[in-house]
């Protein structure tokens, strides 16, 4: 049984004025145990939407959202304890920070869940140590972090909560490159260690491509594809067609593949490296 | 939801109302307003009514989203309404629930619940015209004007117009903000609607704070922005569009000087309000 | 044709707060930017390049050396507002620079402050909304557009004011792949099409790809100064400044790392293609 499931969702905002619209259109898909989902979509294909049903903060105005077989939104409390079950970090979550200390700030999710105080203690510390934020800045204001330094801490505040499910909303946004590292670094770490589930909502195909199992892309509210990122690179028109980009290293071996030299597929850059470094040692020893 | 506030909101269009000079605009609408408040009579309250359904109609503007202001204030008007009911015991007695008690539903009453409800329909029904035919610049531009007298007693009137300008641009921004700081707390946990005092305190806090970081920080970025564009006190600013007075003006001024006539008429004089309806006195 | 000199830094040292002890943001830095010219400035955060764009346009004045604007010193106050009309600045975050709630309305806020009459307000508005592709628009609530609407709206706002140069301070920062190809193409344009100088300061080194020249900064030093295909063969240098490098570089990176010998200065993916396929043949044969 997969660990969350969506069945037939749908959610509008503004009915019955002029700025309506269909934010979230008949959408299906699951997620197992120990995966690494990616959510792909430009501005407004309704990933925020989307992903606020998963938890339950808004409420699906047609399907369903199954957690562990059973729906989220049975009743109020059940549709409330979603929120801590599965964890929802949002885009810029830094924006977000206002504990006197970054330690407080990430124990508010654990103290709303009631927890005791040795617990919290113990999650704060755990969620600290997962995003690689030091302790001795545990007793700082989280205004006083730097900016990779903030991002983390916020994310730390969700992981503190220790969900069954971990979302992450464009968490590499607005980043530089060391800080893109550090954040992919961090969920990679999260997930060989907790074994955890991940959902990475993002609009970069080589974010995707890097940390997926899976990827979903969501084009105007509907899911358009959905497979390994193997599968979903290997139709770059479908791709173009609703405005997204494969990743340049899949373009530069479809180019080469192109020009008459067998080629296997790549869509990270390690893995581009690795092919063609061997296609061109393979080619000397001939 | 907060994304649903549709008061402040301008939409565009060429109508009779859009084209009207904005300050010649406020000016009716206080003039309204006025004549509003001296009505005494059913009759003069439905010429008032159909003035400002009147002018809906000629501005084009949905009537959807005329609805969609009134509905925000559907528990004031009902609360109004009952208030007025429980304590007004003037006319005939129409039901008596309690014996032993002195409390009554009386035709005063409803009369004067009926009336409070028109007028404040047709209050919120022409205020509301306003602000959806005039954007936000042009609205204090024309105050900024018919305020500018003031600038003799010293008072920074153009300033005021700016903050102002900017207030109005903000709030769908700051509203935006206010909704996703919240969900994110939210999906924290945060007991925003529901939990104890202390508990909603402490969430609230979680919102407030990052609200109020956030708008020191676009404060900071928008004044520099400002400057960069070259505005310093603002005093010697030329306008894009001139205000102009039209005969669309006029005619406007002179339809709503014959229903404020006739409302006066009405109201307070005997033999007219003797002919035409009953006085209702709240 | 000689071009003049429209922005000309000299020995520019500046400081944030002097008092906490802190590293200076520029150490001394010294360029110029000639009319017309399309430069590229490159660093990461915190690297000095927004406090570039600031000291450019008077809004800071330099410790210590000079920044001239068009021949006038931003020290002299009695020049700054000449200096801000002929330097404008985009900044990152569309949704803090616009000041009206209408398009159109924004967009007259430069012309206004500068007081010209009426008429002309109304047609550099026009004009100006049109360079940028938003004319439609004009009418429209400036919360309901995209990232990138916003954005080419700001643009508007600033070139209304017809400056001679305009830098763009991250301008693509916060916006999706598709709102930055569209305000590249936007920048790319009013430098191509009306003669406008342009200072695109940025961490993405894939925009610097369209400039004349680059500028790479790295703690308050320029690193780096070149045409992009020069600057763009230091791959190692720029990655250890923590700079967005573009993926073929990042690629050929990665094979000289193997042994395979391709060379540093491929800009584009066709390229790349190509010097690949010759190294194949002449393995190969």
């Amino acid at each position: 049984m997969p660990i969350l499931e969506a069945k037939g969702i749908s959610f509008g905002y503004g009915h019955h004025t002029p700025f309506e619209k269909q934010a979230v259109r008949n959408v299906s898909f699951s997620v197992e145990k120990g995966e690494c989902l990616a959510v792909i979509g430009h501005t407004g294909s309704g990933k925020s939407t989307l992903m606020q049903m998963l938890n339950g903060l808004l409420k699906p105005e047609e399907g369903q959202v199954l957690l562990n077989g059973e729906d989220i939104n049975r009743s109020k409390k059940t549709a409330a304890a979603a929120r801590f079950r599965v964890g929802l970090c949002f885009q810029y979550p830094e924006y977000q920070l206002f504990g006197e200390t970054s330690a407080e700030d990430i124990a508010f999710g654990p103290k709303n869940m009631g927890l005791a105080a040795d617990e919290i203690r113990r999650r704060v510390k755990d969620a600290a140590s997962i995003v690689g934020l030091p302790e001795e800045k545990l007793s700082v204001s989280p205004f006083d972090l730097s900016g990779g330094q903030k991002r983390r801490c916020a994310i730390a505040g969700v992981i503190a909560m220790e969900p069954e499910i971990l979302i992450l909303d464009e968490p590499i946004a607005g980043l530089d490159p060391a800080g893109r590292e550090e954040i992919l670094d961090l969920i990679r770490r999260y997930r060989a260690e907790n074994g955890a589930t991940v959902i990475i909502v993002t609009h970069s195909m080589e974010t995707a491509a890097e940390i997926a199992d899976r990827v979903l892309v969501l084009d105007r509210g509907s899911v358009a594809l959905t497979g390994t990122p193997a599968e979903i690179f290997s139709d770059p028109e479908k791709l173009n067609s609703i405005g997204l980009d494969v990743p340049s290293f899949t373009r530069i071996i479809a180019a080469i593949r192109k020009a008459g030299v067998p080629v296997e597929d790549a869509y990270t850059l390690s893995a581009a490296a690795d092919v063609l470094s061997s296609l061109w040692k393979g080619g000397r020893a001939t | 939801m907060i994304k649903d506030i549709t008061i402040g909101q301008f939409f565009p269009g060429q109508s009779f109302i859009h084209k009207l000079d904005p300050r010649a605009k406020i000016v009716l609408l206080i003039v309204y307003i006025v004549t509003l408040f001296l009505c005494k009579s059913f009759f003069s309250l439905a010429l008032m009514l159909a003035f400002a359904i009147t002018a809906v109609l000629l501005s084009r503007v949905s009537p959807k989203m005329i609805w969609k202001s009134m509905k925000a204030i559907v528990i004031l008007l009902v609360f109004t309404a009952v208030l007025q009911i429980v304590y007004n015991d003037k006319g005939d007695v129409l039901w008596k629930p309690f014996e032993n008690s002195s409390f009554a539903v009386t035709t005063g009453g409803v009369y004067a619940a009926v009336f409070l409800i028109v007028r404040i329909c047709a209050l919120i029904l022409l205020t509301s015209l306003l602000t959806y035919t005039t954007s936000a610049t042009l609205l204090t531009d024309a105050i900024e004007k018919l305020l500018s007298p003031l600038k003799l007693l010293r008072i920074p009137v153009h300033s005021l117009a700016m903050m102002m300008t900017i207030a109005l641009r903000f709030i769908p921004t700051l509203l935006r903000e206010i909704d996703i700081i919240m969900s994110a707390q939210k999906a924290r946990g945060a007991m925003l609607d529901s939990g104890g005092l202390g508990q909603r305190l402490k969430a609230l806090t979680s919102v407030f704070v990052p609200l109020l970081v956030s708008s020191f920080r676009r404060a900071a970025e928008l004044a520099t922005a400002m400057e960069c564009r070259c505005y310093t006190d603002g005093a010697n600013r030329t306008r894009m569009r001139r205000m102009r007075f039209t005969w669309r003006d006029l005619v406007a001024a002179l339809t709503l000087a014959a229903f404020a006539a006739a409302v006066i008429f009405t109201s307070f004089y005997p033999i007219a309000q003797t002919l035409i309806f009953q006085p209702v006195i709240t | 044709m000689e071009r003049k000199d429209l922005l000309s830094f000299q020995q520019v040292r500046f400081t944030y707060d002097e008092e906490a002890g802190t590293r200076p943001a520029l150490q001394g830095i010294s360029f110029t930017v000639k009319e017309g010219e399309f430069l590229c400035m490159l660093g990461h955060n915190g690297s000095g390049k927004s406090t570039v764009a600031k000291l450019a346009n008077a809004l800071l004045v330099p410790d210590s050396g000079t920044v001239l604007v068009d021949g006038a010193d931003t020290k002299d106050p009695e020049k700054q507002l000449e200096i801000r009309k002929t330097v404008g600045i985009v900044f990152q975050n569309p949704d803090n620079q616009i000041v009206a709630s209408i398009v159109e309305e924004d967009v007259a806020f430069g012309p206004e402050n500068l007081c010209l009459p009426p008429e002309e307000i109304r047609r550099r508005v026009d004009d100006a909304l049109k360079a940028v592709d938003m004319y439609d628009y004009r009418l429209q609530e400036t919360y309901c557009l995209s990232g990138g609407q916003k954005q080419r709206v700001a643009i508007a706002g600033m070139i209304a004011m017809r400056p001679k140069c305009v830098i763009f301070d991250e301008p693509t920062a916060m916006l999706d792949p598709k709102g930055r190809r569209s305000i590249l193409g936007t920048i790319k344009a009013l430098n191509r099409d009306f003669g406008l100088t342009v200072v695109l300061i940025t961490h993405f080194m894939e925009e610097a790809a369209a400039a004349d020249r680059v500028i790479v900064l790295d703690d308050g030093k320029i690193l780096l100064e070149g045409s992009p295909r020069e600057v763009f063969s230091h791959t190692d240098t720029l990655v250890s400044s923590g700079l967005e490098v573009p993926d073929t570089a990042k690629l050929c990176y990665e094979l000289n790392r193997r042994g395979v010998p391709m060379p540093a200065d491929v800009l584009t993916e066709d390229e790349f293609t190509g010097a690949f396929l010759k190294l194949l043949k002449e393995n190969g044969a």
